[in-house]
């Protein structure tokens, strides 16, 4: 019995990274897209930010959305949770005026208008056995569990390439999706967050479908350390999928496995 | 790093393009025999020449010629431009601009419809106006929706007045927000190459990017 328990406890895996694209290395800007993977109060989160190509201060604004968002999921996320099952826009409402806050403080100290700080905005988190995710502008958001990988939430990109939605947008709200729902109880069950720049190669936006290489890489990361999984989706980034874009690239992954080896860290509830 | 945990390329996917449909629409009225129409021919092969040579724009681009010259002419239809031939250009009869306009964006709207079908992204659209004279046509209706489209953020256009019978206030007519551009003497060839350059800007853009047009450049061509 005491080791069936064992082997039945959930595991969590989480790991990110970014680069910076060719056409701002070729420019001389900095990476305007920012990741953070982490897990913290019982709570396995990943967000990821694209700051706005042409926005002078994009990169601190990306920062500034993915640190809040963050914040806010981890310690809030019950709550979250259970209004976004009951009313998915006032969730949305109220990640972005918490988002919006800590922008405005940014855009404050760099004596710049908030909109220099506009970026999208993906984020996962997962607690106790249960899923909550946002997603505005352009980027993917991936799941994959027992029934395969496949695309969770699209890009919202309006109707040309170079253009998408914002946080910062008057009608950001609009355009804010809020997912909540149940993970699966038995296998693994996670979700990988991606820039527009990543997922030029890792989704096919004819068919919608995602590609062998994202849902290989959401397998590495359950049975291969966070330190190790940080490296492999930097040194991917770099050789495979940054040659296909000018742009910056980014991947975040957080996921649960029931237990059948020592992978990562047990918890009591996640 | 372990091998064992580099992608494989083909476990990557291969998205098309996006895509800046052209619509060039040339004014090939009999005004414009002489140096003028061989001038414009050679700019026009420039402009694919340098298009061709753009390791991005070469797969971005997508053009398509409309000429006005007593009638209206689809010379080249959009397609990959390593399939187009350079059109050869012949003037003659009148300045039937606004019916030229119109066909342009009838056909610019055709390719979205067709990027959409396909799954194809693409960039704002662009209409390039040429022309030494004033129109034989009814331009109204044309300039009317040319404009709301600007406004609307449907449409890129760039009236480029040639010579100097050119009715430059009715070219304004079709672009509310940038001023239409005079060409200097007869540098279409200086035109065509800053042109594809700006395709090529455009066509490297990411998200939430405006493009600048290089105003600098405009100097070697043109002028308010």
């Amino acid at each position: 019995m005491g080791q069936d328990l064992i082997l039945q406890l959930p595991l969590v895996h989480f790991c990110a990274g970014r680069v910076i694209g060719r056409g701002h290395e070729r420019d001389g800007l900095p990476c305007q897209d920012f990741v953070v993977a982490r897990h913290e109060g019982n709570v396995v989160s990943v967000a990821l930010a694209d700051g706005a190509g042409s926005k002078s201060h994009s990169e601190f604004g990306a920062k500034a959305a993915v640190t809040s968002v963050m914040r806010l999921i981890t310690h809030d996320f019950s709550s979250l949770y259970d209004l976004a099952q009951a009313d998915a826009k006032r969730v949305a409402d109220h990640i972005l005026e918490a988002v919006l806050k800590k922008i405005e403080t940014v855009a404050q100290h760099h004596k710049v208008a908030i909109d220099q700080l506009a970026s999208t905005l993906l984020f996962v988190a997962l607690h106790n056995g249960k899923y909550l995710a946002g997603h505005i502008g352009d980027g993917v958001i991936v799941r994959k569990n027992q029934e395969g990988a496949f695309l969770f939430s699209e890009p919202d990109n309006g109707e040309y390439s170079n253009s998408t939605y914002f946080i910062t947008d008057q009608h950001a709200s609009l355009h804010f999706r809020i997912y909540s729902g149940q993970m699966q109880t038995s296998g693994s069950d996670g979700f990988m967050v991606m820039s527009d720049g990543a997922a030029e190669s890792l989704f096919n936006r004819q068919t919608k479908l995602v590609s062998k290489a994202a849902s290989q890489l959401m397998d590495w990361s359950v049975n291969t350390s966070r330190k190790q999984m940080d490296q492999v989706i930097r040194t991917n980034l770099m050789q495979s999928i940054r040659t296909k874009t000018t742009d910056d690239c980014s991947i975040g992954i957080a996921c649960i496995s029931v237990a059948n080896q020592s992978a990562a860290i047990s918890l009591d509830k996640v | 790093m372990d091998e064992k945990y580099i992608l494989r390329q083909e476990d990557l996917v291969e998205n098309p393009t996006a895509r800046v449909p052209i619509c060039l629409v040339l004014d090939t009225s009999a005004s414009m025999d002489g140096s003028p129409i061989v001038e414009l021919s050679q700019g026009v092969s420039a402009f694919f020449e340098t298009i061709r040579d753009d390791d991005v724009a070469q797969y971005a681009a997508e053009i398509c010629v409309v000429t006005f010259g007593g009638s209206v002419r689809k010379l080249v239809d959009f397609m990959s431009i390593e399939r187009q031939e350079v059109p050869s250009l012949k003037a003659e009869g009148g300045t039937p601009m606004g019916e030229a306009v119109n066909t342009a964006l009838d056909l610019l709207e055709q390719r979205k419809q067709d990027y959409k079908r396909a799954g194809v992204d693409y960039y704002q659209p662009w209409l390039v106006l040429m022309t030494d004279g004033a129109p034989t046509d009814d331009i109204d209706a044309a300039a009317a929706k040319t404009a709301t489209m600007i406004k609307e953020r449907k449409l890129s256009i760039f009236p480029i007045g040639i010579g100097s019978a050119v009715n430059m206030q009715t070219l304004a007519q079709f672009s509310p927000n940038r001023p239409p551009l005079r060409l200097q003497g007869l540098n279409f060839k200086e035109f065509f190459v800053w042109l594809s350059r700006s395709v090529s800007r455009v066509s490297q853009s990411t998200p939430g990017e405006e493009v600048k047009l290089d105003v600098d450049g405009i100097k070697a061509w043109g002028k308010i």
